[in-house]
């Protein structure tokens, strides 16, 4: 019985739930076998420190040690940790795997213990004895960029290791002659991705093969194997690493870290499988941080509200050392003016070097910044300008005529920004609509006596699909079932559905007839892996590639049994129809049987490879609105009502690119009200659990509302787009612009800091004019019914 | 447990009472409804007999963690880790709660205020030898009227300011945890309220009342400033106090 | 450094195990290394996320916050026995319970991890939702309740939504 095809475009539920939902998927943690030993990396408590000693002897005879390793026992040239977005000019503050020497943040690799269980490893772990020599630390870029302030790398002579500069046009001239001009400053607080699965790895022999298996809970095994080749020695081809079962990513797994190194150095050292399982403590230090930046930003403005230019210049907090990519977040201040024409432009980043953990892309990359300041000056300018902030952002869209837009800026890893298409006034039309922005008025004055509501808009204009070319393999099984061998590590966001979604409607067949892997660096070798926004676009083009690739090796298969060319063969819905003939069709697996019959490999001929190669990448793009109420007693925020008109181009599964919108959005609302990483006044984290950072649950999510609107892209055949990031990207946004319509114009918000927790509203609240109203104190006599 | 897996507790013991028959009783007795120490915070929160005869208790527990959470979380193992901000140390100090203590020779009655007027880096054991168990807590039957109203950082995470306002035959108690480090008792708050009763009570007058009522200084921690727990006491008492009030008149 | 070890045993999804463990080995670690119980996972490690949460003799608890000795007897359900947690049978080509179909047809999950201890809490949060329902002046309006519960879990992924109009779905 064979089903239809699943058509691009349903809402296909998943075929990775009955695994997930009846607990049998196979998480790195479910990897984890009896005699493999059990790895505990022991870690700086200094932020700044030289390392006077490291002493084992404490442990060195207990029998329950199966080894140790500091930077003195890793081989010698044994290099450092990549980073793939320097520049030419960039100081080399690369990482190392343990520290050596110095150490430059708390929570930094310092030596490793192995033991033959956890609570083991762990008892060894603390009785090893560490000497420090603090050191001066630097804890933020101010601090940082001072003349004479310490120091990390002295040898290059400042704590600033990268730069990056733009421009478009002549702000200067712009600047000149505006008609106002709006200034503001951003500071942006340090979170994490968080998400629900720790990161871990396992290295252990490969029977029979004797090659070296590393598993990781990584979104890129390619990466890691061609990491682990240059850094342990070992050749490629002794080399298989996979990604199991990932549960959640969101840029922190897209880095190679010291542990990921480092269990695979142990195994060829002690000649012992190795597991190391980070517990929740030590990933507040031990896996990467994101977002810290701090801008200024200026904008022009002419007498009819027109942004003529806006410039930013930004400091990256980066911490102690690259990551994979650092510099990336800070590099999309080239993003800066989104969907907006603003013809001069100006921007300049710097990656400063501070005594934290190390900062790497989180969802969004550096555009929940960006986006969060642009959107502050265009409610600053309606207000300056006395327009509607509706209003004000109709004047300053790129309008659907002008596309393709190149921006005239480059980011890293893609080049040239050219916008490819979208329809932005579309994109506001529907979501004021969604939102009910011209009935608010009425709203807001129904509000109950001491709590205020306020509507905020944001519009994220988003890059997707970076990063590469992106192979597939396709080919026949015996059975005559379809495998797709994809580079598309999956870590929660649906792709093995959607791309035996997209492969059934492109090619003809049931979807259940299709098998898809990921994950595995044999199957897929050279791929980029997950990020960008790109799996279901560049993992669904690269698919269809390789079904045309794989129909065209049927056909000539087909021809072959039939005794005719290939051109009378036509593919129809998973079958081989011979033109003009009254010959039953052949299905794949009757072609594979009677290729059998006459000596021909079905299955050898029918494995093809394809590479999308990769095009300039697609900009999605989003317009937000939220709706919160503010408790002025208590300082308390809610975010209401949320909608999204969200343009991926063509979607392939509207269900899970909903699943992706409101994931994001409730990741950028946790940023903006709830989340914080705190440190003490001498480098140590304060943040060592949920209960210190609060991440958001159910009761605050808020009511939704989602739209979509299609503009292809005009870039790959399938005109599909990331969707991916552009959720959390606008969320931080569409908050504060609410938050500070909520508190009213009188009422100055400090520049995009995060969280807003109801002790920084009371202060903004208590500052402010008429606060005597917002303390209630007006009921003296008695007038006011309590709220409830 | 969280304390021990972060390894910042390490006992030498520990000794599961779990098991130990007939702690998980709720009885009335003649003036009290006794808890013992098994009596689980659900357990409490869903008992009738709780509801009609100590106003205020159920409505304190419904804002204890989450239903998880009450149902293996004792009440009091709550009371007893005294954490700061914690809703029922408080209110068992302003409802005029007793611990039964047990030692290996003895069996006294304490209030509970002597226990948790006491902050304590891990809990109000410590003021008790290392061989004492508090076995019951004593509950004065006052049927009533009760409002609870809390703040928090984010619904559901750790209280930062609450408060409880009972009325019974026209006697007002209130409780309020997370402004000093040790739960409160307020009876210059109770006395403002009562006054102005059924009308709401000022809140200047409540946040001067709350002034005479604290026991140390105000308590600050890395989730909220001590200003921030000062400032929105009297306000949360306020909304606490309403609720009572429609209650009373329901 | 000394420390005590005790037998333990108990029956984890229907299936007994038994072994010798420390005093101070956890319930979590008890039942995924000793009873291959590789649903239970643990995200937190403090009692926070309620990613690990099991049914012990009937009762939700989070397995990182209890000793595998306290344990010693119980009758321990994980996600494996959904279907007697729910009572409702698993049914249809994937073997799903109602909670957990519903789920996927809400789409309620994407990188899974927090989900099986979330359908173990659910379960038994819907029998006590329904036996509370049962008695004379309920006070908890049905969304109201349902985000009581939630409160004790976590998730990064799905933005929550889709979880409650699943858990919606199947409460009456």
């Amino acid at each position: 019985m064979s089903a239809a095809p699943e058509r691009f475009g349903q809402r296909i539920r998943r075929r990775e739930d009955p695994v997930l939902l009846t607990g049998q998927g196979a998480y790195l943690a479910n990897l984890i076998r009896p005699g493999m030993a059990c790895m505990r990396v022991i870690r700086s408590t200094a932020a700044h420190a030289r390392i006077k000693r490291i002493d084992f002897t404490p442990i060195a005879a207990d029998p329950a040690c199966l080894g140790t390793l500091c930077a003195a026992d890793l081989p010698t040239g044994v290099g450092t940790l990549p980073a793939m977005d320097l520049a030419a000019d960039s100081a080399p503050a690369r990482q190392r795997i343990l520290a050596d020497g110095t150490t430059r943040f708390a929570g930094e690799p310092i030596a490793v213990v192995l033991a033959t269980d956890a609570y083991i490893a762990e008892d060894l772990a603390e009785r090893v004895i560490v000497e420090y020599e603090p050191l001066p630390t630097v804890m933020d870029v101010h601090t940082g960029t001072q003349s004479n302030a310490p120091l990390l790398y002295p040898e290059f002579g400042s704590n600033i290791v990268h730069q990056t500069a733009q421009r478009v046009g002549d702000p200067d001239a712009a600047f000149a002659a505006a008609n106002t001009i709006i200034e503001e400053e951003f500071s942006f607080r340090r979170l994490i991705a968080s998400p629900l699965e720790t990161r871990g790895a396992v290295a252990m022999l490969e029977p029979d093969t004797g090659r070296y298996l590393v598993y990781s809970s990584t979104q890129i095994p390619q990466v890691l194997r061609a990491e682990l080749a240059r850094l342990t020695g070992v050749s490629l081809g002794r080399l298989r690493v996979l990604a199991p079962r990932v549960g959640g990513g969101f840029g922190c797994k897209e880095a190679i870290y010291p542990e990921e190194i480092l269990v695979l150095l142990a195994l060829q050292k002690f000649g012992r499988a190795v597991y190391w399982l980070e517990d929740r403590a030590e990933s507040f230090s031990a896996t990467v941080h994101g977002r810290e930046e701090h801008m200024r930003v200026r904008a022009a403005l002419d007498r009819d509200g027109v942004v003529t230019a806006v410039e930013v210049d930004c400091l990256a907090d980066i911490g102690a050392a690259y990551s994979l990519f650092s510099n990336t977040p800070s590099a999309a201040v080239a993003t800066l003016r989104g969907p907006y024409r603003i013809p001069h432009f100006r921007s300049r980043a710097r990656s400063v070097v501070t005594n934290k953990t190390p900062l790497n892309v989180y969802r969004g990359a550096g555009y929940p910044q960006v986006t969060l300041a642009m959107e502050r000056i265009m409610d600053l300018a309606a207000a300056a300008s006395g327009l509607d902030r509706a209003e004000i952002r109709r004047r300053n869209l790129l309008q659907p005529e002008e596309f393709p837009v190149d921006r005239g800026v480059s980011y890293p890893g893609c080049g040239a920004i050219v916008y490819d298409s979208g329809n932005y006034t579309a994109l506001l039309a529907s979501t004021l609509e969604a939102i009910g922005y011209d009935g608010f008025g009425a709203r807001r004055a129904q509000g109950k006596e001491d709590v205020s509501l306020g509507l905020g808009l944001s519009f994220v204009v988003e890059m997707t699909s970076g990063g590469g070319a992106e192979p597939a393999r396709l080919r026949l099984s015996s059975n005559g079932r379809l495998q797709l061998l994809s580079g598309v590590t999956a870590i929660g966001q649906g792709t093995e559905t959607t791309l035996a979604q997209i492969l059934s409607d492109h090619l003809g067949v049931a979807a259940d007839t299709i098998d898809v892997v990921a994950g595995d660096t044999d199957d897929s070798p050279d791929a980029p892996g997950t990020f960008a926004s790109r799996g279901a676009t560049m993992g669904g083009n690269a698919a269809c590639q390789a079904g045309d690739a794989f129909v065209l090796e049927a056909r000539k298969l087909a021809a072959e049994i039939r005794e005719t060319r290939p051109e009378h063969i036509e593919w129809k819905d998973g079958m081989l129809i011979e033109r003009g003939s009254s010959h039953q069709p052949l299905t794949l697996s009757t072609l594979v049987s009677q290729a059998g019959a006459l000596g021909l490999a079905a299955t050898e001929r029918l494995d093809v490879t394809a590479r999308f190669e990769d095009t300039p990448v697609s900009f999605a793009s989003a317009c937000h609105a939220a709706v919160v109420s503010i408790d002025h007693a208590t300082g308390v925020i809610r975010v209401l009502d949320y909608a999204v008109t969200h343009d991926c181009g063509r979607i392939a599964n509207p269900l899970l690119v909903d699943g992706q919108i409101m994931g994001g959005v409730v990741q950028g609302l946790g940023g903006c009200l709830f989340e914080a990483l705190e440190y003490s006044d001498t480098g140590l984290p304060l943040t060592q659990s949920y209960m210190d950072y609060i991440l958001p649950t159910a009761a605050t999510a808020p009511r939704f509302i989602l739209r979509h609107i299609e503009t292809p892209s005009p870039l790959n055949p399938l005109g599909m787009k990331g969707a991916g990031e552009a959720g959390c990207s606008g969320a931080g946004a569409a908050i504060v612009n609410a938050i500070a319509d909520a508190l009213g114009p009188a009422i100055a918000l400090p520049g995009g800091t995060g969280p807003f927790t109801p002790g920084v509203v009371r202060d903004i609240l208590r500052n402010a004019e008429g606060l005597r109203n917002a303390e209630g104190l007006r009921d003296a006599h008695g007038k006011d019914a309590p709220a409830c | 447990m969280p304390l021990m897996a972060r390894r910042l507790v390490r006992p030498e013991l520990v000794i599961d009472i779990n098991r130990i028959a007939g702690l998980d009783a709720i009885e009335v007795l003649a003036s009290h409804i006794r808890m013992g120490a098994l009596v689980r915070q659900e357990q409490a929160l869903r008992s009738s007999v709780v509801r009609e005869c100590v106003a205020g208790l159920a409505e304190a527990l419904a804002w204890v963690g989450n239903p998880v959470v009450r149902q293996r979380g004792t009440v009091i193992g709550n009371l007893v880790a005294n954490t700061p901000g914690s809703e029922l140390p408080a209110v068992a100090i302003a409802l005029g709660a007793e611990f039964v203590v047990r030692h290996p020779d003895a069996e006294v009655t304490v209030p509970a205020a002597a226990l948790l007027g006491v902050a304590n880096l891990f809990g109000a054991g410590k003021g008790l030898p290392p061989e004492a168990m508090v076995t019951h807590v004593l509950w004065p039957r006052r049927p009533g009227a009760a409002g609870f109203y809390e703040v928090a950082r984010r619904d559901g995470h750790a209280p930062v300011v609450s408060a409880l306002v009972t009325m019974s035959n026209d006697e007002c108690r209130v409780a309020v945890s997370g402004v000093c480090a040790t739960g409160l008792s307020c009876p210059s708050m109770a006395r403002i309220i009562a006054r102005d009763f059924p009308q709401p009570p000022s809140a200047s007058a409540l946040a001067g009342a709350l002034q005479d009522d604290l026991t140390g200084p105000v308590y600050g921690d890395a989730h909220s400033s001590a200003r921030y727990r000062l400032d929105v006491a009297p306000l949360v008492s306020r909304r606490a106090a309403g609720l009572m009030a429609l209650r009373a008149v329901a | 450094m000394s420390e005590e070890w005790h037998q333990v045993s108990m029956t984890v999804d229907d299936v007994p195990r038994r072994a010798r463990v420390r005093a101070r080995y956890l319930l979590s670690d008890f039942l995924r290394e000793q009873a291959g119980a590789g649903g239970v996972h643990v995200a937190c490690g403090h009692g926070v996320c309620g990613a690990c949460t099991v049914a012990v003799d009937g009762i939700a608890v989070r397995a990182c916050l209890m000793l595998a000795v306290q344990a010693d007897g119980a009758h321990v359900q994980t996600v494996a026995s959904l279907s007697a947690l729910e009572g409702a049978p698993a049914s249809g080509r994937d073997g799903l319970t109602p909670l957990q179909a519903a789920f996927r047809e809400h789409h309620a999950l994407q990188c899974g991890y927090c989900t099986p201890g979330l359908l173990v809490s659910t379960a038994l949060f819907m029998s006590q939702h329904k036996a509370a329902a049962a008695l004379p002046g309920n006070p908890s309006p049905r969304r109201a309740a349902i985000l009581d519960h939630l409160n004790g879990h976590l998730c990064r992924c799905t933005g929550y939504a889709n979880i409650i109009a699943a858990i919606e779905s199947v409460l009456p």
